[in-house]
């Protein structure tokens, strides 16, 4: 979830939450309010009917034509003031109303009646409704307007974040693009940014490091190897050698050819990273397949591999030399990993290389695939580069490789 | 002829020297930049495997120093950086040819060969040996005058040979040298051996003698029987 998005759900709901509890709140208190003006006004009637009633030595008329509802009833004995909500009916009308009510003593001649004096919770009943209902509109408006400036607000404020985030993304070790983020007065992201500023200098630094490492290690045992191979290319020219001799010898060749084609592999990934092959063309695919696949059908045909083929026309722009590598690893891969009796089936169509060959039956693992050093046997000749190098290949040309598994096949498809 | 090997791994100069002395080179050393160009002022050769790192200078500027000379003597660059970029700065400045360590014995072999013989020969470009003639032009062969017909693959087989006569040459040599890079895709050098067949079978009904030898475990051997 993003950022923003947690942070308006949180206050949306804090917000309903807020605007729901001063909606109660202030019902309840304009309510008490109410309540409270109509209990003066019943306390200011109480008074007049005690100064009236010690004046004419009766009680004033019941009258029916105010909103004021009066009762005399005898009562036995003197009763404390008391306030009450109750339902009347309303004079001339058969339905009942609320009423505040209040009752008290009152004595004359000697006797006590009781006294009932009720106003109706009517006619405010609009009123409270008015003001509730403008009062929570305006709050209404302004939890709104709030909720919006905020979005504004926070977008605005954390825009640099965002774009800091999108370079990020963007970023990638060993391009040689420095890591631009954008200007910022807010301390923190100023700070964010120092910091990501350093780690990414770091990781550059080591990363060039490691290359450099790489390729001068690499270049390093290029001679001993040459040394070793040479000794051997003269031992080999004694006559008489065991076969034991032979066979170590062999083993010999073997393991320096491996260590060499390491070697080779290991510059050509620190090339084609460092972009040494920048140069691109147009190239006629089609051709460039078709000569291809006329050099490996000896290899082929030696490994007891049929190759099948149908070519379309297509052109694609990219530098010659890494074309030349990938096609040797896509097909050699296809021909080296089969079986035998097997078959590879090449096809070309514009804006896509399907290699398809048969070979074991588990699909290779994907997340793994382009990995470097992934072997599927831990004794195979291969050094676990070749797949890796396509790969490296394709993400500096901008095109897309991708492996698949169907029907016992497994298929490299190359698009762009 | 005289080859001169620039070279300051001595344990690879020694191997070298021993490999091409044998032949009809004569082998020069020179373990460092200064006593190189010293050699390379005083003597002609007919060819030079030149190594670019070397104590004390740098194995280009040799090869520029023979160019404003003018010598004509033919240069093998040998390196153990093998970048296109050090490939064409070397043949740009004159270099002849360029080999990336570690190669076999044997590719040197026909590397230096195949220099002195455009270099030596000039216009009559035909190796001679035993009763084969080889058209380097053409790229035809005649035996006692008269025409076998090789395929591409067995006329470079054949050169090979002959550019390392009497040296054991492995499969692995013969196949880098014939198929280069996507050989090392098969994993398995068998197939050269249907090659080797055919060409011994075209020379043998030709009449000669079997001059190319299969030795064990190891590979083949092409050497005029006595």
């Amino acid at each position: 979830m993003k950022l923003f998005s947690r942070y308006h759900r949180y206050h949306l709901i804090l917000m309903a939450l807020l605007f729901i509890c001063s909606g109660v709140l202030y019902y309840v208190l304009v309510r008490q309010i109410v309540i409270h003006e109509l209990d003066e006004a019943l306390d200011d009637c109480k008074k007049r009917i005690i100064v009236y009633t010690e004046a004419h030595e009766q009680f004033p008329a019941e009258s029916p034509i105010g909103e004021t509802y009066v009762r005399y009833t005898p009562a036995a004995a003197t009763q404390a003031d008391q306030y009450a909500l109750t339902n009347l009916p309303v004079p001339g009308k058969r339905k009942l109303h609320r009423y505040r009510q209040l009752t008290f003593t009152v004595d004359r001649e000697g006797r006590h009646f009781q006294v009932l004096v009720a106003r109706p919770l009517e006619g405010t009943k609009l009123m409270i409704q008015a003001i509730l209902a403008t009062t929570l509109g305006l709050l209404l408006l302004v939890i709104l307007i709030s909720v919006l400036l905020n979005r504004l607000l926070l977008a605005n404020t954390w825009k640099p974040f965002y774009q800091t985030l999108d370079r990020l993304s963007g970023f990638q070790l060993g391009k040689n693009a420095p890591l631009e983020l954008p200007d910022t007065t807010i301390d923190e992201f100023r700070f964010l940014h120092r910091s990501l500023q350093q780690m990414v200098g770091l990781a550059e630094q080591e990363y060039r490091i490691l290359k450099e490492f790489t390729e001068n290690a690499a270049h390093e045992m290029q001679t001993p190897l040459a040394i070793v191979r040479s000794k051997l290319d003269l031992v080999i020219q004694q006559e008489g050698l065991s076969e034991q001799q032979a066979q170590a010898i062999h083993s010999a060749y073997a393991g320096i050819k491996r260590l060499d084609k390491l070697n080779r592999s290991l510059l050509l990934l620190a090339r084609i990273e460092n972009r040494q092959y920048g140069e691109q063309s147009l190239i006629d695919l089609e051709s460039k397949t078709a000569e291809k696949l006329e050099q490996m059908q000896e290899l082929a045909r030696g490994a007891g591999v049929t190759i099948h083929s149908n070519l379309e026309a297509a052109m694609i722009r990219f530098n010659e030399t890494l074309l030349d590598i990938l096609l040797n690893n896509l097909l050699g891969n296809a021909i080296r990993h089969n079986l035998p009796g097997g078959s590879v089936t090449v096809r070309l169509g514009p804006g896509a290389l399907r290699i398809a060959n048969t070979g074991q039956e588990q699909p290779l693992d994907t997340t793994h695939v382009f990995r470097r050093f992934r072997k599927e046997q831990q004794h195979s000749s291969g050094h676990g580069l070749g797949l890796s190098i396509a790969h490296q290949i394709c993400l500096q040309s901008s095109t897309g490789l991708h492996y698949t598994h169907e029907g016992a096949q497994h298929i490299f498809t190359l698009t762009w | 002829m005289k080859v001169l090997i620039i070279e300051d791994e001595k344990e690879l100069a020694d191997s070298i020297i021993q490999y091409l002395d044998s032949e009809q080179f004569s082998c020069d050393l020179a373990g460092d930049f200064d006593s190189a160009m010293e050699k390379v002022y005083l003597n002609e050769y007919s060819c030079i495997v030149l190594d670019i790192t070397l104590p004390r200078g740098n194995g280009l500027d040799i090869l520029k120093a023979l160019k404003r000379e003018q010598k004509e003597d033919g240069v093998l660059i040998i390196s153990a950086r093998d970048s296109l970029e050090d490939k064409i700065t070397g043949l740009k400045l004159g270099a002849d040819d360029y080999l990336a360590k570690p190669f076999h014995l044997a590719e040197l072999g026909a590397r230096v060969a195949a220099i002195i013989r455009r270099k030596s020969f000039g216009g009559k470009s035909q190796v001679v040996i035993d009763h084969l003639i080889l058209d380097l032009n053409d790229r035809t062969l005649k035996h006692d005058g008269v025409p076998i017909s090789l395929t591409r693959k067995e006329y470079d087989l054949l050169l090979y040979f002959v550019s390392n006569k009497n040296k054991v040459v492995t499969k692995e040599a013969i196949v880098e040298h014939l198929w280069g890079e996507e050989a090392e895709m098969a994993g398995s050098y068998d197939f050269i051996y249907s090659h080797i067949k055919n060409l011994r079978k075209k020379l043998m009904q030709a009449g000669c003698p079997d001059y190319i030898k299969a030795v064990y475990g190891m590979g083949y051997k092409f050497a005029i029987p006595h």
